[in-house]
């Protein structure tokens, strides 16, 4: 199946009945006044944007400013974005220069700190979520802790976002080359991690 | 054949990806077959991917979204594109402007109301109530003889409503001086560009330069009418309050 033919069908669903509003869809009627197609679309990245603030903070609390910080700007900014690329390069473009200057500006720390080994050692602190799926969660935050800013948001937005190395050198400001080097740099580091070791074992 | 690591490595993300046609998997297989570093960075590529499916993402806490904004107020951007139908109106001034510049199209009152022509300003129509029409500047004050009457086309009463003749001063010339003609450029330049920004701001700069002459024409005509009837020959100087003398006669000279 072709990408064209993907998309025409995706325009229909499967059993023809219209699909859910595109992006640039949502932003026209969002800066038209409607409350309920900006809410759609907060609904649309709300959740990967905190997630992707998450494993790049390593903590939430600095997860849920980053991903405030993050919101606040695209809200500004809509207003400028004309469609020359897909809503969602646009917006972690966004991303991008606020978590380089968010990681810039507090130093990450360990996210096994005293406090969070307590939460990994004991289910019953994190009720709504199963002990097992919150530890595999914060042995990768802690895996990716351990890599220098500029490698953690390469593979985070290659492995996590599955944006291509073009994408991400637009949303960095770097070369696609340069891209690729910071990823196979990072991949080494990772290369015996104990957190992704357990991981596997675990398995 | 030699083998280049690098070369392999600007591969191996589409190889783990499966995204390579079969020729060149099968070339990347090839070299993978006789390097080591580079069979350990296609399993590094293949563990992340693996760990990064098991991540579950997690709920965001509900005070972030309470801490964002409900949504725009108003339009915080006009529509775009070419169906938005002031892009149209707004085009459709373009060429109306460009009209006006280009081919000197003039706007006239006439009887039956405004009349908008192109081409040089016609020479003054001879008036119909018999009072002599305006003729070159002749003796001065002093010579004893009537002079002549304004420079401007100024006509009798009935004339005045008929007038023909442009409203605007009787310099020739475009109506947008060059400063407005390299503006319209700008304007044209950036429709074509479809730069939104520039060309509203042009059309704003513009509209505002018509907006200027249409209150200057209309300026002109409300003096026209404050005039009055033009003095009559035998009526000496007894023209009403705010009227202009159209003769040299010095004053209270009888005629």
């Amino acid at each position: 199946m072709t990408a064209s033919t993907l998309r025409e069908t995706a325009a229909e669903g499967i059993d023809g009945e219209p699909m859910a509003p595109a992006d640039e869809d949502l932003v026209e009627r969002a800066l038209r006044g409607s409350g309920q197609a900006w809410r759609q679309l907060l609904g649309r990245y709300e959740r990967r944007l905190y997630n992707h603030a998450l494993r790049l903070t390593g903590h939430r609390d600095d997860a849920v400013d980053l991903t405030q910080e993050i919101l606040l700007a695209v809200f500004r900014n809509l207003p400028t974005f004309r469609g020359e690329c897909p809503f969602s390069a646009w917006v972690f473009r966004i991303a991008a220069y606020r978590c380089t200057d968010h990681l810039r500006r507090r130093r990450i720390h360990d996210p096994f700190d005293e406090t969070t080994a307590e939460r990994t050692g004991d289910g019953r602190k994190e009720p709504e979520t199963a002990a097992g799926v919150q530890r595999t969660n914060e042995r990768i935050r802690a895996a990716l802790a351990r890599l220098p800013d500029e490698q953690r948001l390469v593979v985070e937005l290659k492995f996590f976002q599955q944006f291509t190395f073009e994408d991400i050198a637009g949303q960095l400001g770097i070369s696609p080359n340069t891209a690729k080097t910071r990823l196979y740099a990072a991949l080494r580091k990772l290369r015996g991690d104990r957190d992704l070791e357990a991981l596997e074992s675990a398995r | 054949m030699s083998h280049d690591c690098d070369t392999v490595r600007d591969r191996l993300f589409e190889h783990a990806e499966d995204r390579l046609p079969p020729a060149e998997r099968d070339r990347i297989d090839r070299e993978l077959a006789v390097c080591a570093s580079c069979r350990q960075d296609l399993e590094s590529i293949r563990a992340l991917h693996g760990t990064a499916l098991r991540w579950a993402d997690e709920a965001p806490p509900p005070e972030l979204r309470r801490s964002l904004p409900a949504g725009f107020a108003g339009p915080a951007r006009p529509p775009s594109g070419w169906r938005d139908p002031w892009r149209a109106i707004s085009a459709a001034a373009v060429v109306v402007l460009a009209l006006i510049m280009l081919l000197d199209v003039r706007l006239v009152r006439t009887e039956g109301g405004l009349l908008l022509t192109t081409g040089p300003a016609p020479p003054p129509a001879a008036p119909a109530t018999g009072v002599p029409s305006p003729v070159p500047a002749g003796p001065g004050p002093d010579s004893g003889r009537p002079g002549p009457d304004a420079a401007y086309a100024l006509r009798t009463v009935r004339d005045r409503d008929a007038v023909a003749a442009p409203l605007r001063p009787a310099e020739p010339g475009p109506a947008l001086d060059a400063a407005g003609a390299a503006l319209l450029a700008t304007l044209l330049r950036a429709e074509l560009e479809r730069r939104d920004e520039l060309a509203e701001a042009a059309i704003a700069r513009l509209l505002r330069i018509q907006l200027r002459q249409e209150r200057r024409l209309n300026d002109l005509s409300r003096r026209l009418r404050d005039l009055g009837p033009p003095p009559d020959a035998g009526a000496g100087t007894g023209a009403g309050p705010g009227a202009v003398r159209l003769t040299t006669e010095p004053e209270g000279a009888p005629l």
